[in-house]
């Protein structure tokens, strides 16, 4: 097996070793890991829409509910003093009850319900916890005082390798056939004896938990939160959607791809546009939409075949030549 | 409004158009739906680059006066707003029943390829459709401006509104929608007496939850079952 996967491996493991010593022994700046914080926690929504979107083809607009919901739950757990991974764990576990809320009516019909049902549940949570806080929550003071950016970088590395290596392993396993065979095509998959709505509420539980994780990183990671409709607001969901559709969904490497683009062209783009910056996502967005519905992926399966053509084509040319 | 029709007419034309290549309507419905998404995000930024994010209204010399019918106090532009509402839906039902057009559609709706078949320009038939709904949308808007304050990025609210609204009549159920828009007008103005007001919007969802666990296929009609 590790015959066949050596170079996939290795790969990997270059990267994860990167990603975990070049912390450890240079000094980035506060900046740069702030910014590698927020890298991780858009990999982490992106793959929980992945998950969901694209592997099982259901279009969920509602990510900032689960969000929002696992950053409250996370933060006032852990200003309660309960220690981190176990809120990390209790305010993920808390958004499959919202999921399953949300999911269990408007996945049993087709069509627009799911959409528009988890975007109302966002909106309306987003309403609601407005109202309920409305002043700006703060962690604790000996909380900020131990502040250290290292610990965020390193909770949210464990979590994307876990999720990743989660997602590789969903794909390969029968629940991962059955979600694409649902994509493909429902109604055969449903007539080929495969649960249809069983596994699309599964997959909708394990994408909350998802973003039950990324929410609760950023709960672990933000010292306070002046507006709390902020943190229910539609630019998670978008962020999410965004980075899967450029990076290419349905695929493993597409929402990292996607998520790291993001975050980069984001930085640039908010120094040097300002707010313009959004629009100029939007537009790309609708672009890869509908000239590259595959994203980066799909364009690099492209450029692949492309270039294989071109080497049997040269090929050819050779052997007329000799 | 004729604007509005010409607006939805190019986007069904740039955004919409290029989706008609994917074979199954599911596929089309989610890529629609998304890109219209993402038409959504940019619009509103664009709306607060060039006009800020505060709140505005627009104030009109008859904005504040009311009319009084059998006693209940009702303001001119509610008034005018209801108004618009029946003659909308009354030219929309004569549309959609009385012409050939109106025979394109709901054929184009029910099997686009059988449709095409029997000399139908579905492409055109759904360009028309696309600006009309665009145009009624934009109708709306100029009624919600009189009455209420509107801010960039409010246009969700207002969305969620009018699918709770077509889930209470039921797809493909026009006759329905006035009934429907009053139930659920009258759940929220209620529900403000009993609450706080600002949960208007949580309660459309509870709305929308129920029906949609209990009577799928909406409130009135008496038809098959979805799904």
């Amino acid at each position: 097996l590790i015959a066949i996967y050596w170079k996939k491996i290795s790969i990997s493991g270059v990267v994860l070793a990167v990603m975990i010593f070049v912390p450890l022994f240079i000094n980035l700046g506060t900046g740069i890991m702030n910014q590698l914080v927020t890298l991780l926690i858009y990999i982490l929504l992106a793959q929980s829409w992945n998950l969901i979107g694209g592997y099982t083809g259901q279009i969920n607009l509602g990510i900032a509910a689960f969000f929002g919901c696992s950053v409250m739950v996370t933060h006032f757990m852990w200003v309660a003093g309960i220690s981190i991974v176990i809120s990390v764990l209790v305010g993920s576990l808390s958004t499959i009850i919202l999921a399953a809320l949300i999911g269990i009516p408007t996945l049993r019909l087709k069509g627009m319900y799911f959409a528009v049902g988890t975007l109302a549940l966002a909106q309306a949570l987003q309403v609601i916890m407005q109202n309920i806080f409305n002043r700006a929550i703060f962690t604790r003071g000996d909380y900020v005082q131990s502040f250290n950016i290292n610990y965020r970088y390193y909770l949210g590395l464990v979590l994307v390798v876990i999720v990743l290596t989660a997602i590789y392993f969903i794909r390969r396993s029968k629940l991962g056939q059955a979600l694409v065979a649902i994509r493909d095509d429902e109604q055969a998959a449903q007539v080929m004896g495969v649960n249809t709505f069983k596994y699309k509420v599964i997959s909708l539980l394990i994408s909350a938990f998802i973003a039950g994780l990324a929410g609760s990183l950023y709960a672990y990671f933000r010292l306070y939160f002046y507006y709390t409709g902020d943190i229910f607001s539609l630019n998670w969901t978008f962020s999410a959607v965004i980075a899967v559709i450029i990076g290419g969904g349905g695929t493993l490497l597409g929402p990292v791809l996607g998520s790291i683009f993001l975050v980069i062209l984001g930085y640039i783009f908010s120094l040097t546009l300002g707010q313009a910056n959004l629009i100029v996502f939007g537009l790309l967005f609708i672009l890869v939409m509908l000239f590259m519905p595959q994203g980066f992926m799909g364009g690099a399966d492209l450029f692949r075949s492309w270039l294989s053509r071109w080497r049997k084509r040269t090929l050819k040319n050779r052997e007329s030549n000799i | 409004m004729l604007v509005m029709f010409v607006v939805g007419v190019i986007t069904y034309q740039l955004l919409f158009s290029p989706l008609l290549k994917y074979p199954k309507a599911e596929m089309r419905l989610d890529k629609s739906l998304l890109i219209t998404f993402g038409l959504v995000w940019i619009i509103d930024n664009l709306e607060t680059l060039f006009w800020t994010p505060n709140s505005r209204v627009v104030i009109t010399s008859y904005g504040n006066g009311t009319v009084n019918i059998f006693g209940v106090a009702i303001s001119y532009t509610g008034l005018i707003g209801m108004g618009l509402a029946i003659l909308a839906a009354a030219t929309l039902h004569v549309i959609l029943t009385r012409t050939y057009f109106g025979k394109h559609v709901r054929a184009a709706t029910e099997d686009a390829g059988a449709a095409s078949l029997s000399g139908v320009n579905v492409q055109l038939t759904y360009m028309i459709s696309c600006g009309i709904a665009v145009a009624l949308a934009g109708l709306a808007g100029v009624v919600i401006v009189t009455s209420y304050s509107i801010t960039p990025g409010g246009g969700i609210v207002w969305l969620l509104t009018a699918m709770v609204v077509v889930t209470l009549a039921g797809t493909n159920n026009m006759n329905y929608m006035i009934p429907a828009g009053i139930i659920l007008g009258v759940i929220q103005s209620v529900s403000t007496l009993l609450v706080n007001p600002a949960y208007q919007q949580p309660i459309a969802l509870i709305i929308f939850l129920l029906i949609i666990m209990f009577r799928p296929q909406g409130l009135f009609s008496r038809g098959k079952r979805l799904a």
